[in-house]
């Protein structure tokens, strides 16, 4: 499956539905949110016939003021991010922008990943590994009701979707903290200082020094580096 | 004669991306999904320029640049990739790479990079903020390695590990501005800044494992 070679124009498989038709005007408006430059501007580049992208972002933060903003019909997003995780921020859009459909477009294959997305709002799911038709077949399922997962090994869209509960392992979000806890972990996992984190939230240093602090107590951690894999391990921050 | 060039990369997604890309100004051979692929698609089609992520399937693509550097000495690896840290990009040049585009770059950016590898220069993604003059294949000798030493490992791992300064050095027995130094050579070392960037490091190169067991109550 994974060693098949593309074509060069790829093209639509026959039963795949186009994501809407092309009418002029009423084309579905979609918000891009993806770190990677290329693949943020190849996402665009395969979307643009068929849809209107309104905007692309390249972290989480700047993903919930875009969809404040437009209120997109459709949102597509990556789940690591820098600032803000897209995990961390579907659950955010919910308020920000409650009417847009969610789609993640990740490498991630991890079935906890799958369920977390789920959990925090998602109506598709699309790894990297498929092909773009998967992506338009994901668009038009999420924009006429319906639930999307492109094909994942070990993973059904119907099991993930009755809501099983599952231990909290690895690669799960951690329920033992606050939003704005983890919102101050991933940055501090991503190595900024405490004048970068107040600034990026708009906040006092000194209220950041009192979350991390906080968040150590919580945890029972002392330093920056436990708290750096603590972030890894629970899916805060991307573990390669 | 348009450069002929084949790509590979772990995600479908990107490949058809990186084909809308590319394939105005260069001939697109074929796109593979893993490093054996690659292999046999290089061997039997002899591009001019491969494209590849260090994230393949099966075969890595450090493995895969080294083969082709014997095999196929006149074709030239590109990566491209979304590893920005510079000890992937020395060992991708001590492998034998012409060129390291980051998927931060524009699609601009991606074919002015390939262009200049196809004449025969090397490229560097400019975030990367390697100094000018860096000149890849050379600067892999010791300084610029990317190896630490024994004592240099130890040193990370106690740092990945959560000790303070102060811990290490009674732990080791040297004192606490040693460590210091030798904190300021890994970091230089690996091109990384932060505490944090160093414990992401030492968990995804397996010096240790991420913690699950810290804290699960609540």
């Amino acid at each position: 499956m994974s060693n098949e070679t593309i074509p060069q124009s790829p093209g639509r498989e026959a039963n795949t539905p186009a994501p809407t038709p092309p009418t002029a005007g009423t084309r579905p408006r979609v918000l891009i949110a993806e770190d990677h430059t290329l693949v943020r501007e190849g996402l665009r580049m395969l979307l643009a016939g068929e849809l209107d992208i309104v905007d692309t972002v390249e972290d989480g933060r700047a993903l919930l003021g875009a969809a404040e903003r437009l209120q997109p019909d459709v949102i597509l997003l990556d789940i690591s991010m820098p600032l803000l995780n897209g995990l961390d921020a579907a659950r955010q859009l919910a308020k920000a922008s409650p009417t847009s459909k969610l789609v993640f477009v990740t490498m991630h294959a991890d079935p906890a990943y799958v369920r977390q997305a789920f959990r925090a709002g998602a109506s598709g799911y699309v790894v990297k590994s498929s092909a773009s038709s998967h992506l338009t077949e994901a668009i038009a399922e999420v924009l006429a009701g319906r639930r999307y997962i492109s094909p994942i090994p070990g993973v059904e869209l119907a099991e993930v979707l009755s809501g099983e509960p599952q231990e909290s392992g690895e690669g799960e979000l951690s329920d033992a903290l606050t939003p704005r806890q983890r919102e101050i972990l991933q940055l501090v996992a991503e190595g900024r200082t405490a004048r970068e984190i107040a600034v990026v939230l708009g906040i006092s240093r000194k209220t950041v020094e009192f979350h991390k602090a906080s968040i150590m107590r919580l945890l029972r951690l002392r330093t920056t580096a436990e708290l750096t894999r603590y972030a890894m391990a629970h899916g805060i921050i991307a573990s390669a | 004669m348009t450069p002929r060039i084949l790509l590979a990369d772990d995600h479908t997604l990107v490949l058809e991306m990186l084909v809308n890309f590319l394939s105005r100004d260069f001939t697109v051979v074929g796109t593979v999904a893993n490093g054996e692929a690659l292999l046999e698609a290089a061997m039997r089609l002899q591009p001019d320029i491969v494209v590849l992520e260090h994230a393949l399937p099966g075969t890595d693509g450090l493995t895969v640049v080294r083969m082709l550097k014997t095999r196929l000495p006149n074709t030239r690896c590109v990566f491209v990739t979304r590893h920005a840290d510079l000890h992937h990009v020395r060992d991708a040049f001590a492998a034998g790479a012409r060129g390291y585009v980051l998927k931060d770059a524009t699609p601009e950016e991606l074919v002015a990079a390939m262009l200049r590898i196809s004449r025969g220069e090397t490229y560097i993604s400019p975030r990367l903020g390697l100094e000018p003059g860096w000149a890849p294949p050379s600067a892999v000798t010791r300084e610029g390695s990317g190896e630490l030493t024994a004592r240099q490992m130890e040193v990370l791992r106690l740092v990945a590990d959560g000790f303070t300064g102060k811990q290490i050095a009674s732990t080791l027995n040297i004192s606490l501005k040693t460590v210091e130094s030798h904190k300021a050579c890994i970091s230089r070392q690996l091109g990384l800044r932060s505490t944090a960037a160093l414990t992401r490091y030492a968990v995804e190169h397996g010096l240790l494992r991420p913690r699950p067991e810290t804290a699960r109550h609540a």
